[in-house]
């Protein structure tokens, strides 16, 4: 099958980073291994994030076509340039460096004359050098002192303030006309679009291909592609918590653009049957029949810390040696003995952070739990998570790991005792589960219907609870950990079968999905 | 006598040169067993065994401990008995166990770290202060003549040369070329930051050219064919002998890799960067050697086009470089060194006498109730086990200035025993001054070692400021400090509870970093419950090696003249003003205790209770202000409360027991802390008690002997309904305690030798 791929990603995005992104990644590697040709059409600036994805997966470029914009539109050139400008201000500390370097030298040399002649060369020698290392600070407090007589002048009101005050209030008139737009905003959404656009054009322009798989719903243009065009539609969260996006940069905007792919599009994939129903079926009135639900596939974090058997068996020792590693690796995150609970989890509106962490401080404060709490999402943020760990005191029990790479986060799931999950919607089943477990760390997990579609029909349903009560999320935290190996075990089963589910085989299910797709938008169904 | 050598390491081509050479300088030389070391450069071997005339059972004994591990105080006599030179890697924990407990010459072998680290940071002020108690017996060899240059003074004064050689060093020439590409070893790569960068730098730079990378990767790096991971001895010695060449990338000043010296063995072509070690072995003119990566990019060209005269020029000139590692140079001046450290042995027999045993018991803040009781056992305790056991050891007891202990003798107990006396005073020190200490004291490296906090606290005692001392041991971790402590000695601190952890109001968050900071740069912090231990490892992040438990150190009170048959109908509620004493819901529950017909009438009393009597001025008073208003509050606004409850305030002990003595029982609601004592004076009057439930005091009641009737503490309703239960059984559950007798048997006097023990292992002496 002829299989395109579209990847409409903006410039800011690097694939390999985002849990989408990696998801692509794994669904390419196994379209390849049935032999399919793959098409992936994305904007130029896409590039290089798109190869390093491709690289990371091994996935054999050679069989891959693709297809993009000719070039940066000059507005991401100009950008970029002074970006990249910006990152070199070491250069600024080098050379500062040196001239320190050079006035300690000159010194030594004045300590050093033996004639008064040299002591003299030296000394101005040092004296110049002092002055060039000065000039930066002479500018700025020149600059200041400038600033400091603009405001004298503006208080004592002397004849040119009149000058200055209206200067100053066209600059403020012109700064608030700009910030209520939103330039930067207004200019990049335009300019992604009409990348897209111009992208869509070049796919109807050359060789058709069997089907179009479009990953996310966040750009409607896929909609003007000719041909069957199948969308995964993995959730639609924002509208979910209206409040508490409201904060979030750009979200309205977004949120339009997911409807409208929605309402356009015909053919859709979920992650799980729930969202199915719910998001496309009864909301959005997609037909039942074009729509199909296909569950993740395994995210096995051990292929990150196992230790290479033959290795591990050459030196005669019955050490655990992944474990000595993931260990290890944990060491720079604190005691590599420490026992926690854990959550690996960006702070999102429906991410229900807040509600573990009440639970964690009863368990903590009330329950004398002597575990600690690891997260992985940004406290430095100003955030409400942040400002409660700081007011109640808890900033030696929950610990914040952000931004940390795949191998300590397979680390983290590995030396954790427990791994919770209390998320109030998700697109489908979290993949925290398959990733503790495939490093032999039980869950428990939120009572929603993503879950329990799952967890009900594998008989799990008492390793579930309400995510809406921290009460019950202590209770239940508690209740695991008296038995963790107990839980496991329980949990083995499940995650066995999970495992099966490797991206070859969630790749042929998507194939199968396109091809009655395909099949049906030929009948003109 | 031939001298036996514990050779600590692993690591097969060291242990392949350095054992069979001391071997044949006529040492036994014992090889570790096992090891936990992240390190597949690393393997185990017996072959030397034979060395060594121990006997068999001591030899399966050492080959089942792991020395990378805590070393038990059996091994260390084991070790003491039988060796006389330790030979170690760069291992804290393996460096202060030797330094504290082994009696021969401990040599910590070094090998060079990466440009920006020096030993001395890595082995910080405290426990290179140890290695310096160690005298003479402590020594520094480097492997290369420049690793100690940038290393404190006291490192370098210690530093014995000692060269790394090859177990086979002479030249082979079996390499024959042909194949076009060349080698690059790079271990590790996806397990250590360091190689991961070697990797992704070569990559850059040279990743298009034809090429091969050896080494082993414990975790598979799939996604690069050329990483061919572990080789067979078969396959590294055909890559060896028929790829183009060798790339060597390292340009760090104090450490070589084996594997360029393996190449030029071999004849193989190495082209290396200059500016690292191999320059300063004299590699500065050599044709293989690039100064530049596209230098190194057109001589890897030429090896791979084969250019030979190009070839046969760095195959020709390379070999001066193996002359180093050859044992016919490297074994006299290993000899000279061994010499020297024998030397050193046989001195230290004669001064041995002369060691300074002396330990400095600190009372951190001026405390005058339960810490001082508990100082001054531990002191007392310490003291007499030393006399006991005659170990020539002793110890000071400080305290700081201050008028309190002017007013009061509080120390005559000490006195009475001949325990020398000590006072001192805080001293805050900028941060510049502690880096000047540092500096005298010969501990900083060329590379300052970075200190975070602004200020820090010297302890000046006017006469040497605890220089004279083996150890200092803080019987709490004061809050009171405004800067962490700045302390060239090792020392311990004694942490009773971590009550921040669960009331954090009780510990302001100054207060708190600056406790966790102590706590985290003392040698080793010493617990008295396993609950304490649980937080120290889990709340502070301690490492566990590194937390002490010892027992409690507690007192019955005096014994009455009578046991008072008839108690009143009263209880008694021991507390102070601290929001862990959990005033306002033993309160709600009392309150409700007398509104549904509760007899007992309730008799409060400790540290600032007084201030919890509604009406109380609260302007002077040591107490949360907050905190006490609102229970005073509660009293106030309850007619109940204001009727039965009887405020006592901070009572003579001798008024105390009076008190106790006809009670009916002790109500002890607070949580949290290390448990309450009054529950232990309690069951000496043999009056049962109630106490909130949480794990110090479970512990305590535990390592008593005392049952308690336990409620939850956070549960209005159920305290009320335990009080009710009280009430009515409290007879029944008098009878339960255990006679006086059987109970001291768990005073602190009992607890001296296993403390005493404790102390010792962790000192060492």
């Amino acid at each position: 099958m002829k299989i395109g791929i579209f990847l409409g990603y903006g410039p800011q995005v690097k694939l390999g980073k985002e849990g989408l992104g990696r998801y692509i990644g794994g669904l390419i590697k196994g379209f390849q291994e049935e032999n399919h040709n793959i098409t992936i059409a994305c904007p130029f600036w896409l590039l290089s994030t798109l190869n390093e994805l491709l690289d990371t997966f091994s996935a054999n470029k050679n069989n891959i076509t693709i297809i993009t914009t000719k070039d940066n539109p000059p507005l991401w050139k100009l950008y970029s340039f002074f970006k990249v400008r910006r990152k070199t201000s070491g250069l600024k500390h080098i050379v500062l460096s040196h001239i320190i370097l050079l006035i300690k030298r000159l010194l030594v040399k004045v300590s050093d004359a033996k004639s008064t002649f040299s002591f003299a060369i030296w000394s101005i020698l040092a004296l110049l050098a002092s002055i060039i290392f000065l000039l930066p600070s002479f500018l700025i407090i020149s600059v200041y002192a400038l600033i400091i007589l603009i405001k004298l002048a503006k208080s004592k009101k002397i004849p040119f303030n009149i000058k200055i005050n209206k200067i100053l209030e066209y600059i403020r008139y012109k700064y608030n006309f700009f910030y209520r737009m939103d330039v930067p905003l207004y200019l990049f959404s335009n300019m992604v679009d009409e990348v897209l656009k111009n992208l869509v054009g070049i796919i109807n322009k050359l060789e058709k291909q069997d089907v179009w798989f479009v990953p996310a719903i966040f750009w409607p243009q896929i909609n003007n592609i000719h041909g069957t065009v199948v969308i995964n539609a993995p959730d639609l969260v924002t509208q979910e918590f209206p409040y508490e996006f409201s904060n979030v940069y750009n979200a309205e905007n977004s949120t339009d653009k997911c409807r409208k792919t929605i309402l356009e599009g015909k053919f859709f994939i979920t992650y799980c049957e729930y969202l199915r129903k719910v998001l496309l079926v009864d909301q959005y009135s997609k037909d039942d029949k074009n729509t199909v639900a296909i569950n993740h596939a395994n995210n096995d974090m051990l292929t990150y810390i196992k230790v290479d058997d033959t290795l591990a068996n050459r030196v005669a020792s019955d050490n655990d040696w992944t474990d000595i590693f993931a260990r290890d690796l944990l060491q720079s995150c604190g005691s590599r003995n420490v026992k926690y609970i854990f959550y690996a989890s960006q702070v999102r509106p429906n991410k229900n952070m807040l509600n573990l962490i009440k639970a964690y401080e009863y368990l903590v404060r009330r329950k004398f739990c002597t575990y600690k709490l690891y997260i992985t999402a940004d406290l430095q943020k100003k955030t409400e998570i942040g400002s409660y760990i700081k007011e109640h005191r808890l900033e030696n029990d929950i610990i914040s790991l952000y931004n940390v790479p795949a191998q300590t986060l397979a680390a983290l799931y590995h030396c954790a005792d427990l791994v919770v999950n209390p998320t109030l919607y998700e697109g489908g089943f979290p993949f925290t589960f398959g990733e503790g477990m495939s490093v032999g760390t039980p869950s428990i997990m939120s009572d929603i219907p993503q879950v329990r579609e799952v967890l009900e029909p594998a008989g799990l349903e008492e390793i579930m609870f309400d995510p809406y009560d921290w009460r019950a999320i202590a209770d239940k935290i508690e209740w695991a950990l008296a038995d963790i190996d107990g839980l496991y075990r329980k949990e083995l089963p499940l995650y066995e079968e999970m495992a099966k589910r490797t991206y070859s085989v969630v790749a042929a299910d998507y194939v199968k999905a396109f091809e009655t797709f395909i099949e049906k938008d030929k009948r003109n169904e | 006598m031939a001298k036996r050598i514990l050779w600590l390491f692993n690591h097969t081509s060291l242990r392949k040169f350095e054992v069979p050479m001391l071997i044949s300088m006529g040492y036994e030389v014992y090889c570790p067993k096992k090891w936990n070391i992240f390190d597949f450069s690393a393997s185990i071997s017996y072959e030397y065994d034979s060395s060594l005339t121990i006997p068999q059972e001591v030899l399966d004994q050492l080959n089942n401990i792991n020395f990378y591990e805590c070393l038990s105080i059996d091994t260390i006599e084991v070790l003491n008995k039988y060796f006389d030179i330790a030979i170690c890697m760069l291992n804290i924990n393996m460096l202060e166990v030797l330094a504290k407990h082994f009696k021969g010459a401990i040599c910590l072998h070094a090998f060079g770290l990466e440009k920006s680290l020096t030993y001395t940071n890595y082995l910080g002020i405290r426990t290179l202060e140890m290695l310096m108690d160690c005298g003479n017996r402590f020594w520094f060899l480097p492997t290369y003549s420049n690793l100690q240059e940038i290393e404190c003074t006291f490192l370098q004064r210690r530093s014995l040369f000692v060269p790394i050689g090859l177990a086979d060093s002479t030249v082979k020439n079996t390499w024959i070329g042909g194949e076009k590409k060349f080698l690059f070893v790079s271990p590790k790569i996806k397990v250590n930051t360091y190689y991961n960068k070697v990797y992704n730098d070569f990559k850059k730079c040279f990743g298009d050219l034809p090429h091969i990378i050896a080494g082993a990767q414990p975790i598979p790096v799939n996604e690069d064919k050329n990483v061919k991971g572990f080789m067979s001895n078969d396959e590294y010695e055909y890559n060896m002998n028929h790829l183009a060449g060798m790339y060597y990338h390292s340009r760090e000043p104090y450490h070589l890799h084996y594997h360029p010296l393996e190449a030029i063995r071999q004849g193989m072509p190495l082209i290396f960067m200059g500016g690292g070690m191999l320059d300063y072995l004299g590699g500065v003119n050599l044709p293989g050697r690039a100064k530049t990566i596209n230098e190194a990019r057109k001589k890897l060209k030429g090896l791979l086009n084969g250019d030979t005269s190009f070839v046969k020029d760095v195959i020709e000139t390379q070999t001066v470089l193996l002359g180093w590692f050859k044992v016919s140079y490297c074994k006299p001046i290993w000899e000279q060194a061994m010499k020297k450290i024998e030397e050193s042995l046989s001195m230290y027999d004669i001064v041995k006498g002369s060691n300074n045993n002396r330990i400095a018991i600190i009372l951190p803040a001026p405390y005058t109730g339960g810490v001082l009781d508990y100082s001054i056992r531990f002191a007392l305790n310490i003291h007499n086990e030393i006399k006991r056991q005659g170990d020539a050891a002793e110890i000071i007891f400080a305290y700081p200035e201050n008028k309190i202990y002017k007013d009061k003798d509080y120390f005559s107990v000490l006195k009475k025993e001949n325990v020398q006396l000590r006072s001192f005073v805080y001293s805050e020190e900028p941060v510049s001054r502690v880096y000047k200490i540092m500096k005298i004291a010969g501990l900083e490296s060329r590379h300052r070692v970075n200190l975070p906090f602004p200020t820090y606290a010297v302890l000046k005692d006017g006469i040497s400021d605890f220089q004279d001392c083996k150890h200092l041991i803080f019987t709490a971790d004061a809050g009171n400090v405004i800067s962490p402590f700045f302390c060239l000695r090792p020392f311990s601190v004694v942490v009773h509870d971590y009550i921040q952890r669960y009331v954090p109001e009780s510990v302001s968050r100054e207060s708190n970093v600056i406790k966790l900071t102590n706590q985290k740069s003392a040698n080793s912090v010493f617990v008295t419950s396993r609950a304490t231990m649980e937080d120290a490892i889990q709340f502070a992040n301690l490492e566990s090696d590194k937390v002490v438990l010892t027992p409690l150190l507690l007192e019955l009170p005096e014994k009455p003249a009578y046991l008072s048959d008839c108690k009143e109908n009263y209880l008694l509620w021991p507390t102070n003003a601290a929001p862990h004493k959990n005033h306002l819901r033993a309160l709600r529950a009392l309150e409700q205790y007398y509104h549904n017909g509760g007899k007992f009438e309730c008799f409060i009393t400790g540290a600032n209770s007084k201030y919890l009597k509604p009406g109380m001025n609260l302007a002077q008073a040591p107490v949360s202000v907050e905190y006490v208003e609102k229970v005073q509050e509660f009293i106030q606004n309850s007619q109940e409360l204001k009727r039965h409850l009887h405020f006592q305030g901070d009572m003579m002990k001798n008024e105390f027991w009076k008190l106790l003595n006809n009670a009916k029982f002790v109500f002890h609601p607070g949580y949290g802390d290390n448990g309450s004592g009054s529950v232990i004076d309690a069951a000496g009057y043999g009056i049962p008690s109630l106490s909130s439930d949480y794990p110090a005091m479970r512990y305590l009641a535990d390592f008593f002997g005392i049952p308690i009737q336990y409620v939850d503490p956070f549960n209005v309703e159920m305290m009320e309904s335990a009080l009710f239960d009280m009430e009515k059984n409290c007879d029944i559950y008098a009878k339960k305690i255990p006679k006086r007798e059987k109970l001291v048997l768990n005073e602190y006097r009992k607890q001296a030798c296993k403390l005493y023990q404790c102390i010792k292992e962790t000192i060492g002496f």
